[in-house]
């Protein structure tokens, strides 16, 4: 009796833990939000600018939410995917084959299209789909090259290289695309990323994208639980192991290519907000899928919150700020799996 | 036609090319413990593996009697089920949730547990007599104890077939005997077993039945006194077998 007893409370605690954890995380977002609205360079005290100021600020808000979102949502999958608690869309060179994507599209959009029935269009809308493309050639490149069972470390180095060598190539499209002003331009835009400069049309292409992968991922979080003991366990167990992997690609391409396409190279929100939240909300999917969600809004709108509230300059790029604090993030969790004996 | 599992003809490998076991063909009756026996590299876990439907297979594998190659992988699921040698899952996931991923096949992927899959979890956990482990972290609990999850896991599927590899590889003595003793109950209530074994005295003193693998082919299948029996064990692992007091294994150049 006094066994069930202590049960019991220790699941209320639990419990309790897991609604302080999603209070917390929708508080901070709000707070976050607000202070994205009101701290920037823009003087809101003129009433002449003030709605101005206020709508662009909330496009990056909204954008910069998705992008959290869609990141650390993403994480969560490639995470489950490779079994491997250090991946992420980042550093496993999805997000590098998302930035290629987008510039190869509006390269090959301006080579193939200027004059053509289709010049009309404008490049935004064809950005996101390169995003998407380029970061599902990424993972299915990674998944030939290092084998499904790789080691943590054999999956990280693969993707490394991959991704070095998909900046490689982003950059030598770059150099040819300078020599036409216009699409050099926008070539530049793009690879510079920079959330400040995406507004409606960026948000209304990507909303659709992160919210459908959002539910998509949802439905398979039983599966991917049943993974986490290896394919063939979950496949015992009943689990259509190609199918959900198959699934989790495109999900994660897709939520890569979304946040790529709005936000450009942000890393590592895959990687740290997945971890932070684990100790809290647990490793169950159905739990860690949506407070992930949550979690990478968080700490992107308040890291851009940090990027441009720092005194002496104007504002950083997002992807410097999430940097500085993920990279000494991965090398902590890298160390510890070190010593768990995780690594070999 | 026997009630339990009845293979036949069965060929499978890793590639198509090279098949690792080759027209096996052996039964494990309803209510007995079948051992599947034979050095290392015989082929043991691959026919597990085939048997489960994990690696490409051609030929046969019936269970009571019932074709089980077109049944799709729920079904299969509920109706056969595996417990590995060691589970590769690392994640901090609690007893009871992992005994939960055996109701996987009878539940919806939008549902959470209704009271028969709590039930089934319940009653598994109490006949892998892990109750008390229920709430612990997965990965935190020793060797013998993930074994006993493991088979509680399997037990949570509701399936009434049971393919254990080498379950007892990495347990002390108390912990195989423990686990022996769920295994007899389960061949009781009319279960079928069948246990890759490396020790050849346990499976003389636990098994039914022995099916004896050399080289990818059945060797000798059969009561297990007979299986593990000077001749074949002469044969099949080059050593001598003898008996007095116990059984007693040693190298022929010892003796």
């Amino acid at each position: 009796m006094a066994e069930t007893q202590v049960k019991e409370s220790f699941r209320k605690a639990t419990s309790g833990a897991t609604g302080l954890v999603w209070t917390l995380l929708v508080g901070l977002l709000a707070l976050g939000a607000a202070l994205g609205l009101l701290v920037g360079h823009g003087d809101l005290a003129d009433p002449a600018l003030r709605e101005a100021f206020l709508s662009l600020r909330a496009w990056r808000l909204g954008n910069t939410v998705l992008a959290g979102a869609a990141l650390a949502v993403g994480g969560v999958l490639v995470q489950g995917l490779f079994r491997n608690p250090l991946a992420s869309p980042s550093i496993i060179g999805t997000t590098a084959g998302a930035s290629l994507g987008g510039i190869t599209v509006l390269l090959l959009w301006d080579l193939l299209l200027v004059g053509g029935a289709l010049a009309w269009l404008p490049r935004e809308l064809v950005v996101p789909a390169g995003c998407l493309l380029g970061a599902l050639l990424a993972l299915l490149l990674l998944l030939f090259v290092a084998r499904r069972n790789s080691g943590i470390v054999a999956v990280l180095l693969t993707g490394f290289i991959l991704s070095s060598f998909f900046l490689s190539i982003a950059g030598l499209l770059s150099s040819f695309a300078q020599e036409r002003w216009e699409l050099g331009r926008a070539v530049v835009a793009f690879s510079l990323g920079g959330i400040e400069s995406k507004g409606a049309r960026h948000f209304a292409l990507a909303l659709p994208m992160v919210v459908m992968a959002f539910g998509a991922a949802l439905g398979w979080a039983r599966h991917l639980d049943l993974l986490l003991s290896g394919e063939e366990e979950a496949a015992s167990l009943g689990v259509p192991v190609r199918q959900v992997r198959r699934w989790a690609i495109i999900w994660t391409a897709t939520l890569t290519g979304a946040a790529v396409a709005i936000g450009g190279n942000i890393g590592f929100v895959g990687l740290v907000v997945p971890h932070a939240l684990r100790p809290f909300v647990g490793t169950e999917h159905r739990q860690l899928i949506p407070a992930a969600l949550v979690g990478g809004a968080t700490f992107l709108v308040w890291a851009d919150v940090l990027a441009r509230s720092l005194p002496g300059v104007s504002q950083i790029p997002l992807g410097v700020v999430t940097g500085l604090i993920g990279a000494p993030v991965f090398l902590v969790l890298l160390a510890r799996s070190y010593r768990a004996g995780e690594v070999l | 036609m026997i009630a339990g599992l009845s293979v036949g003809g069965l060929s499978a490998g890793y590639s198509p090319q090279a098949n690792v076991v080759d027209e096996i063909a052996f039964e494990a009756p309803r209510g007995q413990v079948t051992a599947l026996l034979g050095p290392n590299g015989a082929g043991k876990s691959t026919l597990l593996k085939a048997v489960l439907g994990l690696l490409p297979s051609t030929g046969e594998v019936l269970l009571d009697g019932e074709s089980v190659a077109d049944w799709p992988a729920r079904l299969r699921a509920q109706q056969i089920a595996y417990v590995p040698q060691q589970s590769l899952l690392t994640a901090r996931l609690s007893v009871r949730s992992v005994v939960g991923m055996g109701r996987f096949a009878r539940e919806g992927a939008w549902s959470s547990h209704g009271k028969d899959d709590r039930d089934a979890i319940q009653n598994a956990l109490a006949q892998a007599n892990v109750t008390h482990l229920a709430e612990r972290a997965f990965p935190e609990i020793s060797g013998g104890e993930r074994q006993r999850v493991l088979l509680a896991r399997a037990l949570a599927t509701g399936a009434r077939t049971l393919l254990l590899d080498e379950p007892t590889s990495s347990l002390d003595v108390r912990q195989v005997l423990s686990l022996h003793a769920v295994v007899r109950e389960l061949a009781q209530q009319k279960f079928c077993l069948l246990l890759v074994l490396h020790d050849l005295d346990e499976a003389r003193k636990h098994a039914d039945r022995g099916v004896l693998l050399e080289a990818g082919r059945v060797h000798l299948q059969g009561p297990i006194s007979e299986v593990v029996h000077a001749d074949p064990i002469r044969r099949v692992y080059g050593v001598e077998l003898h008996e007095g007091g116990g059984l007693g294994f040693a190298l022929p150049e010892e003796i």
